[in-house]
């Protein structure tokens, strides 16, 4: 009993010590900021939201890392970043918002549409040797060069670092492939000179068939493939590949291999106003081969969004959507959001923040009398939420995806214009 | 007796307090200003500081975006670098511009820099119509805003422009003749660019007729070319560069004013001289309030530079060497892919030392990538400048932006500068 006694006031001042420094803070979050390639993004300006209290400015530590808790017992949070640099020709600021919950996931990765550090890289290219070349057409990182000749230079960028690659084509006339290949291994951390490329009928695509896909009635339907290199290349364009829903031909890359990854998308549109809904399916290059695809998800129905510098937008897709992606672009600025229907918790509306009063956002919206362009996206994906939030993504014009192989995304999008009120 | 012992150990006590409590003297307070090219505060992605020679720091701006630090006691050289978000109108590749500013300076000369950085800020659109038809001879006419100008190939069209956002903004519209000489022009003030804005219709005819003025003319060393300029920057942040105001050698010539500029309108009448391999230049420019501009009679008053190479290197070391005492300042620009620099560094700060040594940022956060790459061309710019206005005026005054260059901008200032420029593969 004595001995109880002489140890009950330490035990208790250690008890008080754990209440004061040890109180349970609740779960961290940690986000991941990166450019539309995947490098890490800087910082401009930050903030943050538990559950639907006040947006909080949120400081980068000395490595630019952002982080905060949500106290135990709540689950709902966002996160907001202004990030540096250029992508899109007019758009100064870059803003990209996530709100979603922990139990889906506490490292969300924002993805800002920003160029990251690069390299420029240059050489010359002979495709002369392909039949029926036309012209020839060089990608790397985001960048691409193209020529209506069948032997010239090439002026690239690549993405900052070593194992870098670039793809070359032959194509003709009309641009649809006839042969190609990847150049790998480019140390991209000093301008390159890359050897002379040539390209002969050994390096003829290789051809599968996309089957036929239904649309809705009265809509018309397109096919069309990507590459998203495993050294950071982007080629979005017909060169692999397109067509109508009546199906046809892709043309991919006889050296391609496993992590250089295809995305084939099938879409339909019924005009202007109608949104339009798309299949995108994700196949490592081995993988590749003839494609049999259908649309799997419902079109929106009467979508509209009533003119505001922050609009509110209808989240009510009647699928078994996992999230919402909304865009906002005007004469300088650029906002995405991302957010989970377990944020939105049944809400039939996404009203977007203001974040003007913060430091670093106060200036990103839309002046009065500015033209407006909005997007909405409704993702029903084969991953869970957390993958969803967390996957690499890559940059789709000026829309960035989650990518992995084997994923499928359905998505409904809708999207519009109007005068900043 | 007693009492006054007494009262002897408050104090005593009061300074112990102080002591203990940290109000130990922390030195001098520098509070630097950064701002976009249109006196705008810029928002910064990374900003960090210096004391004398000692390493550089990261340094975090306060929940209102200010930046603030102490140079402690008995020291008083110090350097302060950021990086703004945004791209420079001329150095743009559109994909990962950085800007970055450094000032180092001592606390004797300014607590306060201001950091200009060359990028466009908050910006609101400008669209209306003008029609200088009337204007005889008039073949072309151009608008100017504080960012942006609209060139139309008619003497009557719609035009579009971007302007720095905030209220009191002006635009400048142009008439000129097919040899691009200016007929006419005028000021339209009071433009509120908190919006988009739909101006009224803007017509110039004879009325409007610019107002001429000479310009005598100057020597130059021998076997170099002279030229000269007229500039504009108004009151309401708009900036015409263009030659329609007037440009010639250095025989001297006419310069061409407009009839509504009042004052707090300031022209800058440049003349300027350059070698032959144009790898040297010496100019003047002068700040003059709209009603005082009349006939000028300048003269070059700096030497040129000794010629000069600079070693290749990543961060090299700029010729911060020339022979006139007089020199407040150097600037140095260095540009490579993608990434801008420019130094201004104080004769006191460099102390003596002939070379200035670009400071190596590249490890701090939010600096990494902004150093040039091993194979990229750098094209570097050195200029020792004189002034008629004081260190701190230097620091602290509003820029004119004069392409790659922010230079103090006040009425009845007079700058003196000496040019050496040069390029290099980066090793």
């Amino acid at each position: 009993m004595k001995q109880f006694i002489r140890w009950a006031p330490g035990a208790l001042f250690l008890l008080l010590v754990f209440s004061g420094c040890g109180n349970d803070p609740g779960t961290k979050v940690t986000p991941t900021v990166v450019n539309a390639d995947g490098s890490p993004g800087v910082i401009v300006a930050a903030a943050y939201q538990v559950e639907d209290g006040s947006w909080q400015p949120l400081n980068p530590d000395a490595d630019g890392g952002i982080s905060f808790y949500v106290p135990k017992g709540k689950a709902r949070y966002g996160v907001a970043v202004r990030c540096a640099g250029m992508f899109l020709m007019a758009n100064y600021s870059f803003n990209t918002v996530a709100q979603l919950t922990t139990a889906e996931s506490t490292a969300p990765r924002l993805t800002c549409m920003t160029a990251g550090p690069y390299a420029r890289i240059k050489g010359n290219v002979n495709v002369s040797g392909v039949t029926g070349a036309a012209k020839y057409q060089t990608y790397s990182w985001i960048s691409n060069y193209e020529r209506n000749a069948t032997s010239g230079e090439y002026r690239l960028s690549a993405g900052y670092g070593t194992g870098r690659d670039m793809v070359v084509f032959a194509t003709d006339a009309s641009d649809a492939g006839l042969a190609g290949k990847i150049v790998r291994g480019i140390d991209a951390r000093a301008p390159v000179t890359v050897p002379d490329l040539s390209l002969t009928n050994a390096d003829a695509l290789l051809n599968y068939n996309i089957g036929a896909f239904s649309v809705p009635s009265g809509w018309s339907g397109d096919y069309s493939l990507n590459l998203y290199s495993a050294g950071g290349t982007v080629v979005t364009s017909n060169v692999l590949g397109e067509g109508t829903h009546a199906g046809g031909a892709v043309h991919v890359l006889a050296d391609a291999q496993a992590g250089d990854t295809y995305m084939l998308s099938i879409s339909a549109s019924g005009g202007t106003g109608t949104g339009s809904i798309a299949r995108m399916r994700y196949v490592d290059a081995p993988d590749m081969g003839d494609i049999s695809e259908s649309l799997h998800i419902q079109p929106f129905a009467g979508y509209s969004v009533t003119a505001a510098v922050r609009p509110v937008f209808p989240a009510n897709h009647p699928g078994d959507v996992l999230a919402y992606v909304f865009m906002v672009l005007s004469d300088i600025n650029l906002w995405t959001y991302t957010v989970s229907t377990a944020w939105l918790d049944g809400a039939a509306t996404y009203a977007t923040p203001d974040l003007s009063g913060l430091r670093g956002f106060k200036h990103n919206y839309a002046l009065s009398g500015e033209g407006i362009g909005w997007f909405t996206f409704a993702f029903v994906a084969n991953v869970s939420a957390q993958e969803f939030f967390e996957l690499p993504s890559v940059p789709l014009y000026f829309f960035s995806l989650p990518k992995k192989k084997g994923l499928v995304l359905d998505i409904a999008s809708a999207n519009g214009s109007f005068l900043a009120p | 007796m007693k009492k006054s012992l007494c009262r002897a150990t408050v104090p005593i006590f009061l300074l112990g307090l102080l002591a203990a409590c940290g109000g130990k003297d922390p030195g001098t307070k520098v509070t630097p200003a950064v701002v976009d090219a249109a006196g705008n505060p810029a928002p910064l992605v990374a900003v960090a500081y210096q004391v004398e020679s000692d390493a550089w720091r990261v340094l975090s701006p306060d929940a209102d975006g200010k930046l603030s630090f102490y140079v402690p006691k008995g020291k008083t050289r110090y350097g302060v670098a950021v990086r703004c978000t945004g791209t420079t109108p001329v150095v743009s590749s559109l994909m990962n511009d950085s800007v970055n500013v450094v000032v180092q300076l001592t606390t004797e000369e300014s607590t306060a820099p201001r950091l200009t950085c060359l990028t466009p800020g908050p910006l609101a659109s400008l669209t209306g119509r003008a029609d200088v038809s009337g204007v005889t001879g008039a073949a072309k006419f151009m608008v100017f805003s504080g960012r942006d100008g609209w060139y139309s190939r008619s003497t009557a069209s719609g035009y579009y422009l971007t302007a720095p956002y905030g209220t009191g903004r002006d635009v400048v519209v142009l008439a000129a003749d097919t040899s691009r000489k200016g007929l006419a022009g005028k000021l339209v003030r009071g433009i509120s660019a908190l919006n988009s804005v739909s101006l009224p219709d803007i017509t110039l005819t004879n009325a409007d007729a610019l107002v001429n003025h000479n310009v005598a003319a100057f020597a130059v060393p021998p076997g170099w070319s002279g030229k000269y300029s007229l500039s504009l920057y108004t009151a309401g942040g708009t900036t015409v560069r263009n030659q329609g105001l007037g440009a010639g050698s250095h025989a001297g010539g006419s310069i061409r004013a407009f009839a509504n500029t009042q004052a707090g309108d300031i022209y800058m009448l440049g003349i300027y001289a350059s070698s032959s391999t144009n790898d040297r230049g010496t100019m003047r420019l002068r700040f003059i309030d709209a009603p005082d501009l009349g006939d000028i009679s300048e003269s070059l008053q700096i030497d040129p530079f000794a010629p000069r190479t600079v070693a290749a290197a990543a961060r090299p070391a700029l010729p911060a060497n020339h022979a006139d005492e007089g020199v407040l300042a150097y600037m140095f620009v260095t540009t490579s892919t993608g990434n801008f620099w420019m130094y201004t560094v104080s004769r006191p700060w460099l102390a003596g030392a002939e070379a200035y040594a670009v400071p190596d940022l590249g490890g701090l956060y939010g600096f990494g990538h902004t150093q040039p790459l091993s194979g990229e061309t750098m094209d570097w710019y050195a200029m020792a400048l004189k002034a008629n206005i004081s260190p701190q005026k230097l620091f602290e005054l509003p820029r004119a932006i004069d392409y790659y260059f922010a230079f103090p901008r006040e009425k009845g200032a007079v700058l003196d500068i000496a040019l050496l420029q040069g390029s290099f593969v980066v090793p």
